[in-house]
């Protein structure tokens, strides 16, 4: 598809030019970035770095209405869900933009979920590949860069007085449709600037795990007591889950009374002991160190056994947010010691 | 695109007070109110009985899909949700969605003879095959029933089962745990009854369900008994809350009790992961 160039003095211009959607960006707040809707183009800004949060919040998020209701004795009237509006979030970091790939399974196989996929269908992912990956992040181990391009409609390379422009789907080409006029074509050159700056990232990058047979060597760990030393630092806090952009288990709760009220369902997370337990008291997971076990094993046995993709993108989120420094690298790296 | 989320609504045409006790148990005969809201569903599958504004459960249907009018519900009263359906009245609105998980494969148990193991209100499940295979009775063999519970009075759909009795439509076979005045039946905990009824494994189908330790030492004395695994049929229970394999909740390693079961033959169970 089209490469074009963008000079960086256009970027609002450029911004702009996308036309009447949401417009979802990083803005630095307390110290941290997050991913917000910006009322005003010119506040997008691409050089922040360290993305605390992932904007999955935006095909998936925290808490969401699956249905307003009002009980009128005899009968009920449900309105379902919101008006989702086109969506553009500007600045997704490769691996966030897999993420979301990941869970597209998840949310569509069986039965689909009309919520994830209004939401994932109404949006546009324009990312950004990582100048300065940080210290945490181990993307390649999962087959991710990065100038990783899955999940992403356009991705931009900075390439000095220019962000250089892939498209790469048909929603990005017709996002561009209004906006190509901002910028100008690519020269063999400006790709050739681009695959550099692509391969002195991935040169920063300094973490990795080796995954090969992971989903058959963890199940073999299953009795071992290191999961029991793992279960025995972590406080049980879930930062590890909501912060991890491929996490989506979620609870169901209702708010109002019973003649009229919402449905909503909001992130939940299998590191709390409420997650499993039964109205009978019974907890299947009872303890800190079989739930760790079942999250890790989650994401890289049972859901690529079922839905064909690693639940992890290797931001490294999880490592660098958990208070006790529990290490997925280092779980992983014991698993394969075990084994060998 | 339906939407697997969105319950339908249905009225309490009756209730029946099955137990009494801290946890009474009450049988809910709802019809769903919109004709082309109706669903088909066979036995062993659950669905999300609800009130909206105080929330959902899984419940398994425990009448059969032979009584097309109208679906039944065996509900303790354990939280928050079941309590506020044992407060409902007849006549008052409450919503059902599914139906929800793989049924019992019945009709592969044509020809076959069926001894149902029940515990509490895990003859809630049992049910809707105790009524199929009645109303289908020339295609299946004999039908026994064993079944337990903590009291007399902790046994439900105890007037059915005599009914069977009496129109021999079922052997059936009654124990409670201790003994108690007016009661003729055994005493005894069901995986020793089931060792003295000593059902021969010939030809048969043995389907069992109530609380875990029970399932656990009925399964045993199974296989004591003869039976192969592929002879024995269970159903589980996990949290639940989306019923359709999203939400995470219900999982046993890589398999999820909300689509992939809750019915699972011994086979299956045996191949489930350690974690449950
Ligand atoms: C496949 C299946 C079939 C079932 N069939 C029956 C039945 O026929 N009759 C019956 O009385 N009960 C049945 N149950 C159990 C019933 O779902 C729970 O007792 C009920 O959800 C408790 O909800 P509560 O709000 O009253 O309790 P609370 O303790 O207040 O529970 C709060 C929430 O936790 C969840 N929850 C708690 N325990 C369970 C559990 N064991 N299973 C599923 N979700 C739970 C529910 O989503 C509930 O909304 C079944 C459960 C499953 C999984
Ligand atoms: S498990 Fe950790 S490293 Fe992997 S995607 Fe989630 S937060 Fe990132
Ligand atoms: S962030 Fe760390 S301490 Fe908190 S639940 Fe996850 S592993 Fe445990
Ligand atoms: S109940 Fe949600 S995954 Fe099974």
């Amino acid at each position: 598809m089209d490469n074009y160039l963008l000079q960086k003095s256009k970027l609002t211009e450029f911004l702009t030019s996308l036309g009447d959607v949401n417009l979802i960006a990083p803005v630095a707040a307390n110290g941290t970035t997050r991913f917000e809707l910006i009322e005003n183009a010119a506040k997008a800004k691409l050089d922040l770095e360290d993305y605390t949060a992932s904007p999955k919040k935006v095909v998936f998020p925290q808490t969401e209405t699956l249905f307003a209701f009002r009980n009128k004795g005899d009968s009920l009237d449900i309105e379902e869900g919101e008006e989702i509006a086109p969506t553009v979030v500007f600045g997704i970091r490769p691996c966030d933009a897999k993420s979301f790939v990941v869970l597209d399974p998840l949310f569509n196989k069986d039965f689909e979920d009309p919520y994830y996929k209004k939401r994932r269908d109404a949006t546009v992912l324009i990312g950004q590949a990582c100048a300065e990956p940080t210290n945490r992040c181990f993307c390649p181990s999962l087959g991710g860069s990065p100038g990783g391009t899955e999940g992403l409609d356009i991705l931009m390379t900075d390439i000095g007085n220019d962000y250089f422009l892939e498209v790469l789907s048909e929603k990005g080409k017709k996002l561009m449709n209004g906006s190509a006029g901002v910028c100008a074509a690519a020269a063999a050159a400006d790709n050739a600037k681009k695959e550099k700056a692509l391969e002195q990232s991935l040169g920063k990058i300094k973490r990795q795990v080796d995954l090969k047979q992971m989903h058959e060597m963890l199940p073999k760990t299953f009795e071992d007591k290191m999961w029991k030393e793992v279960g025995n630092s972590c406080i049980g806090c879930g930062i590890c889950t909501y912060n991890c952009p491929t996490c989506h288990c979620f609870d169901i709760q209702d708010e109002g009374s019973t003649y009229q009220g919402r449905r909503l369902r909001v992130w939940d997370a299998c590191m709390y002991p409420e997650f499993t337990v039964h109205a009978s008291g019974e907890n299947p997971r009872h303890d800190r160190s079989t739930r760790i076990r079942n999250r890790i094993m989650h994401k890289f046995t049972f859901y690529p056994n079922n839905l064909g993709h690693i639940s992890c993108v290797g931001c490294g989120r999880c490592i660098e947010l958990c208070p006790v420094n529990e290490d997925l690298i280092e779980i992983l790296n014991k698993v394969r010691a075990i084994n060998e | 695109m339906s939407n697997p989320y969105i319950p339908v609504q249905a009225v309490v045409k009756d209730l029946r007070q099955e137990t009494d006790g801290a946890r009474p148990i009450k049988t809910f005969t709802v019809e769903i109110k919109d004709k082309k809201d109706k669903f088909k569903f066979s036995p062993g599958q659950c669905a999300m009985v609800g009130i909206p504004g105080v929330g959902e459960s899984m419940i398994s249907i425990c009448s059969s899909p032979t009584q097309k009018k109208y679906m039944q519900f065996s509900i303790m009263q354990m939280g928050k949700v079941t309590s506020a359906l044992h407060e409902l009245d007849k006549g008052e609105m409450i919503t059902v969605r599914g139906p929800y998980g793989k049924p019992f494969p019945i009709d592969e148990w044509k020809g076959k003879k069926i001894l149902t193991i029940g515990g509490g209100i895990g003859q809630a499940p049992l049910r809707p095959i105790i009524n199929y295979v009645r109303d289908n009775a020339k295609n299946y063999g004999a039908l026994s029933i064993i079944y337990g519970a903590r009291s007399p009075q902790d046994l439900v759909f105890l007037s059915e089962l005599e009914g069977m009795k009496k129109d021999k439509s079922a052997k059936v076979h009654l124990t409670v745990d201790a003994e108690a005045p007016d009661w003729k039946g055994n005493v005894g905990f069901v995986p020793n009854y089931l060792m003295d009824v000593k059902p021969s494994p010939k030809n048969t189908i043995a389907i069992t369900c109530g609380p875990p330790i029970m399932i656990k030492f009925v399964l045993q004395n199974l296989k004591k008994l003869g039976f192969e695994d592929d002879q024995i049929f269970t159903t589980l229970e996990n949290r639940m809350k989306c019923g359709i394999g999203k939400c995470g909740k219900c999982n046993v390693g890589g398999v999820y009790v909300c689509k992939d079961g809750p019915v699972f033959s011994y086979a299956q169970f045996k191949e489930l992961h350690p974690d449950f």
